[in-house]
Parts: C-alpha cells; structure tokens; sequence
C-alpha cells in the first residue's frame, strides 16, 4: 500500500457511556464509504457477539478508513476504547497505538467522570485531542455551555469545536477534517529497524493467535523472521494485512500502518500485549514503552461444574488470556468444588464477561464463587500474608489484625444527588475527603471507600439514586485496617467453603441474615430438611430452612403430554448435571453467587 | 391397529385449574368444529396414518357431551362413515360431565357402541367444587354414576385431591362413596397448580394456600383405600378391577401408535409425535389449508427420545419395564448400580425380570427416572 506515512492518521475516539461514540463510529465508517449499504449494522464496531448483546464494548478494535480529499488521500485507522470504569487499562492500550483521539461530549450532559479520566489517559500518552459535541439535535442541547466547558479544560477555542450529530449525520466531514488537520502523521521510517507494537491479540479457532500490531519503524511483512522482545519467541510471519470490515491481506506494513500479524504461534504464552515485535534480520535495540501490568482487583474461584473438564477450563482461560492479559488465575482447591482456579479480574463487569466468554466461546459449564478483593493479613509475629480467598484465612488466634484494600472514588454528578450519593457512601464505609463545584450544577465528590464495598452493587445503586446523572471513576488507594471477620455459610452443619466471606463486623449480621434468605430460595427443596445458617468463628448468627419436598411425581401423563413432558424431563435432568453436591445437598450453580443478588440488584454499567 | 383420540375443545366453563386446549363456544362455533374435524380426520387419516385400522376410539376435550345431541350424533357418523369407527373396536371411550350427562345425549352415545365413560367428578364436596371453579353439583354426579353403572358400561372417575382446604379423610369419603356405587375404574391426581390457569394466578398472588405437603398423605391413603377395596393401581394415577383397565390410555404409555384429530391433538404416527394447533382459530385455517405437516408441531423419536420414553413411561406402569426387552431394543441395558440406591430404599424392586416402581417410590418417580436417564 503505497500511502506515505504523511498521509497516515491514527486516532481513537473517547466518550462516557451513552454519548454516542459508537454511533460517530459507524458515520466515520460510512462517510468514507468503509461500509456500504447493507452492510452497515448498527455498531459495527463492537463485533464480539456478547458486546453487541451488551452493547457494551469490551475489546480494542482497529478499523481502517480511506478519507479522499482535494489535497490526498488519508489512511485513517480507527482503534476502539472501551468505555467502561473496569477497563481503563485496555483504554491506555488502545491509546498508546495512536496520535490522537476525539473526545466526544454529550451536548446536554457535558463532561463526566469517564470523560475525563480517558482524557488524562490520552494526554498521559501525548495524544493531540479533538473535541467534538454530539447530540446537538436533541431540545435539551446546550452547545454553547458545553463548548465553554471544554474550552476551560483543554485550553481549546469554543469557537473552533465541531458540533454534530453522529445519529442525524450532521457535520460528520468536519470531524475527518479535524483528524487530518490536527493528528499529527506518525513518525517512523521505513529503513529504520523493526519496532512494532502487539496492542491486542485474539484466538481464531482456524488461524491461531492473531496479533493486533502497530508498526512504529521499519516494516513487517510474509516472510519476516520475527522476535517478540520480552518473551523472545521467534517465529516467521504469514501474514500480515489490515482490517476494513473484514481482514485485507496486505503485502506489508509500514511505519505508522495499523494492522495484523499471523506467525502460526504455537505457545499462546509467546505473544504479550505491549511486546515489541523486531525482526531478527535486522533488529531494533531498544523495545517500545509497551503497558505496565495490570493489577487484579477482585477475585473468586472459578470451579468446572463437571470436574473431568477441568484441563479444558485450563485451556480456555489460556486463551481468553491471549486478548485479556488483565485476566490472572492459580489452581486452587475447595473441599466443596473440588479443582479449580482462582482467578483475578479487574472488576465485576470483567468477572462476569469472562464468565460468559466461557461459556459461549468455550462450553465450560462453569461455577463461580462469590467475589472478594485481596485482604493483608497481619499475623502475631508481625509478619503479613496476602490472601485472596477467604478459606485461606488464618485462624484468628493467629493473627493480630486484617487490612482491606481501599480506592478513591470520584463521584460527578449534577448537585442535586449530593445528598442521596453521600448517604449512599456513608453507608459502604466510605470516608468523605472532598467536593468541589466543576460550574454552577455539576459537582465532583471524593470519598475513600472500601473496595470490597464498591465491587457489589455500589455502581448500580449511585446510579439509580442519581437517576443515572452521576458518574463514578476511582483508583487504588492503599490499604487500612479494619474489624473484619470471615463469616461461614453451613449446609445441615457443615461449613461450606466456597460460600465464605470476609466482611466487616458490623455488617455481618445483616449480610448472614440475608444471604440465608437468599439461598433459601436459590437452593431446591430436597428429600430432607436443609437447614442453612451462618456462622462467625463457631457462633451461629442466622438460620434458615428449605423444607424437604414431599413428592416428585408428574401425576398427569396422557397421548397429548408425552413430547411436552419428555422434553421437560430432558431439561431437568440437564438442571440437575449443573447442580454441585456438597455432601447429600445438592446446590445450583447460582447459589455460589447468591451475594451478587441479595438486592436483586445486578452489576456493572452499560457503555454506547 | 392404532388408537384414535378425538378432541371436543369445549367445556361449558373453563375450570380455575385447566390448562387445555378448550373453550365456551356458541352453538355456531360447535357445528363449525364437527364439519372441520371431519375434514382433518379424512385427511389425515390416509396421509399421515396410511389407513391403518382401529383399534381404541378415546372421545375426550374440554366435554365431549357439551356438544348437542345432535351434534354429537353427527360429528360420530361422520368419523364412521370414514371408517374411524369400524365395528369390533376393543374400547370406545367417552369423557363427560355430569352435569350435561343428559337422556338424549347418553342414548345418541350408546347407540354408536360407547363402552366405557369417564367421568369428570373431582370431589363429591360443594365448597371444594366451588374452589376450583367447577360448574357443578355432588347429587348430579351421584346420579349420573347411578345411571352410568346401570347401563352395564364400564364407568372410571376422575377425582382430585390436595385441593385448597381438603382434607385427606374427606378425599377417602369419596372413593369409598364411589366405589360403592359399583364404579370399577378411578384416575386421581393431586392438583397441580400451572402459572397460566386461574388458579395459578390465585396461588401466586397469595390468595389459595396449595397444600402441597398432604401430596404423599392423600396419594398413600388413596392408594390403600382402592386397593382394600379390589381396585388396584396399573399406572401411577389409574386404578382398576382386574380386566377393567383403560385400554386406550394404556396403549399411551405402551407407546403404540395413534391418530389424534381435532384442536391441540397430539398423534404419534411413523415414529413421529406430532401436535396440532392449540388454539381453535388457528387450528380452523390449517384445516381448511388442508392440515399441512408443517403447520404442525413436530417431535421425532429416535433411539434417544425412545429411550427416555421406555424407561419413563414404562416405570409410570406397576407392571414395570421389561428389562431384557429395554436391552434387545436399544442394543444396551441399563445399569443396575442407577437404580441400587432406590432398592435400598424400597422404592424400587426386580420382580420376573421387571423393574417396578414400588410403595413410596410413586411419590418420587420423576428423581428415580431422571437418575436412571443420566
């Protein structure tokens, strides 16, 4: 492909949920004509099948674009960020592949908290930022404030800012020109070594692991004997080529050219996202910044519910790991569930997309344990243990005190949720630190607050009592003491360990009560009495019982039954191959994940 | 020889717990149906039964005798003259209610050779009639018994229990009532309670206590009671004299073969279990389009469906599953480690080569089935 690398432009687009920017997305793709007619679904972006159902996106894309013009014609590749709080570390992936990003802002809403911290990421990476205000056709637009804002914020002249509507396709050609005009072409140089940047990889059941790749120098193409720097596996490239809506072959890939890479890899371990990739040939000495490795905030136990496929969920987390490097496991046992993984994750909505991606991609029937975040234990002899499960805890006569982690929580919201949002803190342990006036209605609230406390339901409820005007973005924060004990869930006696959890005294008994409520419904009446109690260090503090069931009979069974109840006697015999026996009771997978429903409350936010 | 189900979708009113494919028509809407079931049965009975001959005719709804005499007169020369009801049948069944049980419509069946009635009492208790939404009344059913088990016929009654407020004695009285009167078959089922009937909506408001744990109780006592009395259990809920056993309904769970005529109908013919539309409108254009095959709902039964079919509708007989019979048609038997836990427990047994289900183990036949499926 014979476009200079000054005709090369490499951008992202940044936005809060729900400002539209997967809709300027597909306008960019059908202005420069990359999907026509009835190819264009809505969101073409977003091609994981579960990100569409979500409509949420979760993975980095590249996309690229041919934008004709009276001077030239651009190359414009289009890498996507995802837009939810779990998943600010793929957004700095995604940026560190490009020069510039647009910041599209909602022209009623203005700016919000994920807004902001995608633009400090994107200025962190020394990108050019366009601003763009979208949604100018709706009546309660207000332009004019919004622009000011941004002008405020970015040092930016209002005057200057385009103003659309990705929907209505209202100045949509302003934006491209604002991409050729600003971003900066990259800069590398084709006689220059090799440096190219993995930004994402995927696993294709038919080609292997498909590398996402930005070429800084040099060039790559069929043939090329590579090098990944860190993991230093060569291997020999097949392919190389660049996506549109599908993925073009390409003879080679330039300084500056966004594309893929396929090498048939046979170690998935080989490839690491923020690797170098250098040619052997002739080979770069230094590598490129790459991405520091993403922490795991939370954490559970993820259990095959059929413990001969145990090696396949091995398998299946190996790969899911290929295009999710945040994703982190270590085999663990419980007497309950037998072998599995514990496993780290940078948030609930993460928890639960490689829980789905397991089941779909891969059909592991899987169970997961409730959730919890990583405790400090501090032992009598001073030492500290590190413990992410609660059946690792340590006696209590052997420790001195337990330490949970905590994060900074930036609340934004519009200032008449100040007060329901502060007694919604308060009531997670929060400790308030600051809140300041962003302009005359918008305010940004700072409290500490236990992570533990956070990862439930803390997102659905700030935004439900801020009838979903308040936006939450929060970083770690260290870890402080407090008065946590492990509570334990006991079945007819029996303690359960993958149903314990650490939690805070004072709120154990309210959460032991509700948890034995809950799996009371969750957990099917059986041929005895079940009775489910919760228990701290010994002490029973709540008790519930799921009466035996007197029958299990389909009484009824004539010609016009026999297909109806067959196949009803089908499912439930497939119900009960999910169900997990913990001694003679047998317990659903749900139920291991009663706490993430004890206020039917679900998890995670939604993105455009 | 196959058997052949004809289905009357209406019922004068529609019971609180019912969940069939009936409903309160007008007289006009009543002819409609004969016409169209004919129809469906000329077609039908070639095409997707190749002419096979009758065996058993099972008249059942909804009320086959809310239909006018008339009516009813017609829609059965009608299933004659096609040849649905050939002379030497080994059954002819009816269902009916005994309220509509009228003179004209008793003579209209006897005289095309109905041997058996089945009647729809459920409880000989006003109050728990009215509960359930039963247009009826406990002295109209003593008498229609009366003058059923005079005409010589085989009489059944079907009975419920576990009905809101009953109590286990007052279901007893009525067997023993029944019986008394010289009926030789019984059917009875504890209520069970669907989310989409009048009844379900009751339950799951709030507003009817369903008293779900007498189940094992009533269905214990009830068994003994019919038992004491010479009336022994054949299928979980059927009971009957020696030789008095429903023929029609047996071939259901011996998995033989049938035509089924009429709206939400089910047939099982060449392998296949095939299911008409539900509702009455519906079910009138297919007929008029010409009955398509693939306007039908359809079930083929493999190896695998027939399996699960075997071992469940076979355990549902107290004569049990033919295990050696089981082995030579699906070329592997079962395995008697499924079924040890259930022996020991007493709710299972082996008896000349037959696995039964036995005592307590009717109450639980749908664990022990699906333990022996998986």
């Amino acid at each position: 492909m014979a476009t200079p690398t000054s005709n090369i432009r490499n951008f992202s687009i940044i936005a809060h949920i729900d400002h539209g920017k997967s809709t300027l997305a597909d306008r960019l793709l059908e202005t420069t004509r990359t999907v026509v007619g009835n190819e264009m679904m809505a969101q073409v972006l977003d091609d994981m099948e579960l990100e569409r159902e979500r409509g949420i996106t979760i993975k980095a894309h590249a996309i690229r674009m041919m934008y004709e013009r009276p001077d030239g014609q651009y190359v414009l590749n289009m890498i996507d960020t995802p837009g939810h709080v779990d998943f600010t570390y793929e957004v700095s992936r995604s940026l560190a592949a490009c020069e510039g990003a647009i910041l599209v802002v909602d022209a009623s809403q203005g700016i919000e908290a994920q807004t902001l911290s995608n633009l400090y990421l994107a200025i962190e990476n020394n990108l050019t930022i366009i601003p763009v205000i979208n949604k100018i056709d709706l009546p309660s637009a207000n332009p004019d404030h919004v622009a000011d804002m941004i002008g405020e914020l970015l040092g930016y002249d209002p005057a200057s800012i385009p103003r659309i509507s990705a929907k209505a396709g209202i100045n949509i050609i302003d934006v491209l020109n604002k991409i050729v005009d600003e971003i900066p072409a990259p800069q590398g140089k084709l006689e220059n070594p090799l440096q190219a940047l993995i930004f994402d990889s995927v696993y294709d059941s038919y080609r292997g692991a498909i590398s996402y790749v930005r070429v800084v120098e040099g060039s790559i193409r069929q043939n090329t004997k590579i090098r990944m720097m860190k993991t230093g596996a060569e291997y020999l490239v097949s392919e190389v080529g660049t996506f549109t809506m599908k993925r073009n072959v390409q003879q080679s890939l330039e300084p500056g050219e966004v594309g893929y890479m396929l090498a048939n890899v046979k170690k998935i371990a080989d490839i690491k996202i923020g690797d170098t990739v250098t040619s052997i040939d002739n080979p770069s000495q230094t590598q490129l910044p790459g991405y520091k490795d993403v922490k795991p905030m939370i954490f559970s136990g993820i259990y095959p519910t059929n413990p001969e496929d145990y090696k396949i969920l091995r398998d299946a987390l190996e790969k899911l790991q290929l295009n999710d490097s945040a994703l982190s496991w270590l085999p663990e046992t419980s007497e309950a569930l037998g072998f599995g993984f514990r496993t780290g994750f940078l948030g609930l909505l993460h928890m639960e997309i490689v829980q789905e991606r397991l089941d779909r991609e891969f059909n592991v029937d899987i169970i997961t344990t409730a959730p919890n975040v990583e405790y400090h234990v501090f032992m009598a002899d001073e030492s500290m243990v590190a413990i992410e499960s609660p059946s690792k805890l340590p006696d209590p006569s052997r420790y001195d005190h337990i330490e949970e982690p905590y994060i900074q929580a930036q609340i934004f919201t519009p200032k008449e949720y100040v007060g329901p949002l502060m007694k919604l803190c308060e009531e997670k342990r929060g400790e308030f630190k600051t809140m300041e006036y962003l302009d005359e209605f918008k305010v940004i609230l700072k409290y500490e607050l236990p992570l533990g406390e956070v990862m439930f339901d803390f997102y659905d409820r700030l935004k439900s009592v801020s009838r979903g005007y308040a936006g939450l973005d929060y970083d770690p924060c260290g870890y402080r003491k407090n008065n946590l004990v492990k509570l334990d869930i006991l079945l007819n006696g029996d303690p359960v360990d993958a149903f314990s959890v650490i939690i805070h005294k004072d709120k154990a008994t309210t959460y032991g009560t509700a948890i034995c409520v809950r799996l009371k419904d969750l957990i099917p009446r059986q041929q005895f009495d079940v009775a489910i109690q919760g228990a701290i260090g010994g002490k029973i503090i709540s008790r519930t019982t799921v009466k035996a069931v007197r029958k299990d009979v389909t009484a009824k069974c004539y010609g016009g039954d026999i297909s109806r109840k067959r196949k009803l006697l089908e499912k439930q015999k497939e119900g009960k191959k999910r169900m997990k026996n913990i001694g003679s009771v047998e317990v659903p997978q749900k139920a291991f994940l009663a706490v993430l429903s004890l206020n039917d409350a679900g998890s995670g936010g939604d993105d455009d | 020889m196959i058997g052949f189900y004809l289905h009357v979708p209406f019922c004068a009113k529609v019971c609180a717990y019912c969940d069939f494919a009936v409903l309160a028509a007008p007289l006009r809407v009543q002819r409609r149906y004969v016409e169209l079931a004919q129809r469906e049965a000329q077609i039908r009975w070639s095409r997707d039964a190749k002419n096979q001959s009758i065996r058993t005719v099972y008249l059942g709804g909804g009320t086959p005798t809310e239909l006018q005499a008339t009516d009813l007169g017609g829609l059965l020369d009608g299933m004659r003259a096609i040849g649905l009801i050939p002379p030497g049948l080994a059954e002819f069944s009816v269902e009916c209610n005994p309220e509509n049980l009228t003179e004209d419509r008793l003579a209209t069946l006897a005289e095309n050779g109905v041997d058996r009635f089945s009647l729809g009492v459920q409880t000989l208790s006003p109050r728990l009639l009215e509960a359930v939404g039963r247009k009826s009344d406990p002295d109209i059913s003593r008498a229609a018994v009366e003058r059923l088990v005079k005409t010589g016929s085989r009489v059944s009654c079907d009975l419920m229990f576990s009905l809101p407020g009953q109590s286990v004695s007052q279901f007893l009285a009525d067997l023993e009532e029944l019986t008394s009167m010289g009926v030789g078959h019984a059917s009875f089922y504890g209520l069970s309670v669907e989310g989409n009937t009048l009844l379900g909506q009751q339950v799951s408001r709030g507003d009817v206590l369903a008293p779900d744990d007498l189940y094992a109780d009533f269905y214990r006592q009830g068994v003994a009671s019919l038992e004491s009395k010479g009336i022994f259990r054949y299928e979980v809920s059927n009971f009957s004299r020696p030789g008095q056993e429903g023929i029609h309904n047996r071939s259901y769970w011996e998995r033989r073969e049938y035509l089924g005529i009429g709206p939400g109908a089910h047939s099982f013919l060449g392998g296949v279990r095939m299911g008409a539309p539900k509702a009455f409108s519906r079910w009138a254009s297919w007929v008029e389009e010409g009955c398509p095959i693939a306007g039908m709902s359809l079930d083929p039964i493999g190896p695998a469906e027939a399996r699960v079919e075997a071992i469940w509708l076979g355990l549902r007989q107290s004569a049990g599953l033919d295990l050696l019979a089981f082995e030579e048609e699906f070329s592997k038997g079962l395995d008697p480690k499924r079924w040890r836990e259930f022996e020991l427990a007493d709710q299972v047994r082996i008896q000349d080569g037959r696995l039964q289900i036995t005592g307590e183990g009717f109450c639980w036949i749908d664990r022990i089935v699906q333990t022996l499926l998986s």
